[in-house]
């Protein structure tokens, strides 16, 4: 009798064999997946932003330096730069405020600030600018009295 | 475990595919800490640079050329307003080898560095006592600052006109004497003819002028946020 059961039980073990492959095969895949979206690929991103966030702001203060120093007497200048249009998927905005030029982003680990360095003839900067089109930096007024606005419209 | 052959061969291809997953995620960071640069801080040591080399800048006797004589504040120039610098960043300043302004202490792994080729130039003020007859002319060279001349009162002759460049710079019918600084152009070469009654020994008449000297020197500005 046992002999029989054998012997019918021996049909089993590639059946089993299969099943346990698969299912380690699936657990195995699940891990992955699981680590990489859960862990590492968030991680990449938010390095990413970063850096972009800092990237984009450090352009941003370099052509509004540029845009409102070494020209003399009266000025009406207009500038265009192109941006990052998002930063992790995401829009995000800059605000001058006199020297300080903040970027303000929903993720609040990509939040960045500097300072920027006008002329001695800028008396003040101001304007915001939200991502998408080009950033327009607006210089004008006499030698002595001059203004840095930032916005959308040229 | 009889007849589940297969089991070893998937083991082996579960670590092969481990170990790539490993291999792939190492080049990732690898390519991201490549990637990693300061760029704010960057963007300062830059501006920084910009603000001390440029025309407006306090230690500067124009455009990229530093005067000599004011490189020793610019320690004081750092902490005043006059350069727009981060209070948070560190930074260092140096002239060539040497150190010439420092605010807080730098870690050289973190700075960002930005060097610049300037021209440093040293004045020194020059005396001729030319030997003065009529229609006498010298030539004082290119790049010369705050000429001056002074003339003596002599019975035995006087200048009345002082040309530089056959432009009359100053007249005077009686004759001229004193000291009078001349508005002559450190754009070319000036040459100064007097014009004069008489004789004058040579000491009577004295040229002063500043002229510079100049020499190349790297400006390094290093930033740490």
């Amino acid at each position: 009798m046992a002999k029989h059961f054998r012997r019918a039980d021996r049909a089993l073990s590639p059946v089993i064999e299969k099943t346990l492959v698969t299912g380690i095969a699936l657990m195995y895949i699940g891990g992955v997946m699981g680590l990489l979206i859960g862990g590492v690929v968030p991680t990449y991103e938010t390095a990413a932003g970063e850096e972009l966030s800092e990237r984009t702001l450090a352009t941003a203060a370099g052509e509004i330096e540029q845009a409102s120093t070494g020209m003399a007497g009266n000025v009406t200048s207009t500038t265009s730069v192109t941006l990052p249009p998002a930063i992790d998927d995401t829009g995000y905005e800059l605000r001058l405020d006199d020297e300080r030029l903040v970027l303000e982003h929903p993720t609040d680990e990509f939040d960045r600030e500097t300072t920027v360095a006008f002329g001695e003839n800028v008396t003040g900067g101001s304007g915001t600018w939200n991502s998408g089109g080009e950033l327009v930096i607006h210089v004008e007024g006499t030698a002595a009295e001059r203004t840095v606005t930032i916005g959308d419209e040229p | 475990m009889r007849g589940q052959i297969e089991l070893p061969a998937f083991a082996i291809a579960v670590l092969l595919l481990t170990f790539t997953l490993v291999l792939g995620i190492t080049a990732a960071n690898t390519a991201f800490s490549n990637a990693e640069r300061s760029a704010l801080e960057r963007q300062t040591a830059v501006s920084v640079s910009d603000q001390l080399v440029g025309e407006a800048s306090p230690v500067t006797a124009r455009e990229n050329v530093l005067n000599a004589s004011a490189i020793d504040e610019l320690e004081s120039v750092l902490e005043g307003d006059e350069i727009v610098v981060p209070d948070s960043a560190a930074i260092e300043v140096r002239l060539g080898d040497e150190v010439i302004a420092e605010r807080g202490s730098i870690s050289p792994a973190s700075a960002s560095t930005i060097e610049r080729l300037v021209l440093v130039e040293d004045r020194s003020v020059e005396t001729v006592e030319p030997m003065v007859t009529d229609a006498h002319a010298m030539t004082i060279p290119r790049r010369s600052y705050n000429t001056t001349v002074t003339i003596a009162d002599e019975p035995t002759g006087s200048v009345h006109t002082v040309r530089a460049n056959d432009e009359v710079l100053l007249a005077n019918d009686d004759g001229l004497t004193g000291t009078f600084s001349l508005a002559t152009s450190p754009q070319e070469t000036t040459r100064i003819q007097f014009e004069m009654i008489g004789y004058l020994d040579a000491g009577d008449v004295t040229l002063q002028y500043e002229a510079p000297a100049t020499r190349k020197a790297t400006l390094t500005v290093i930033v740490d946020d």
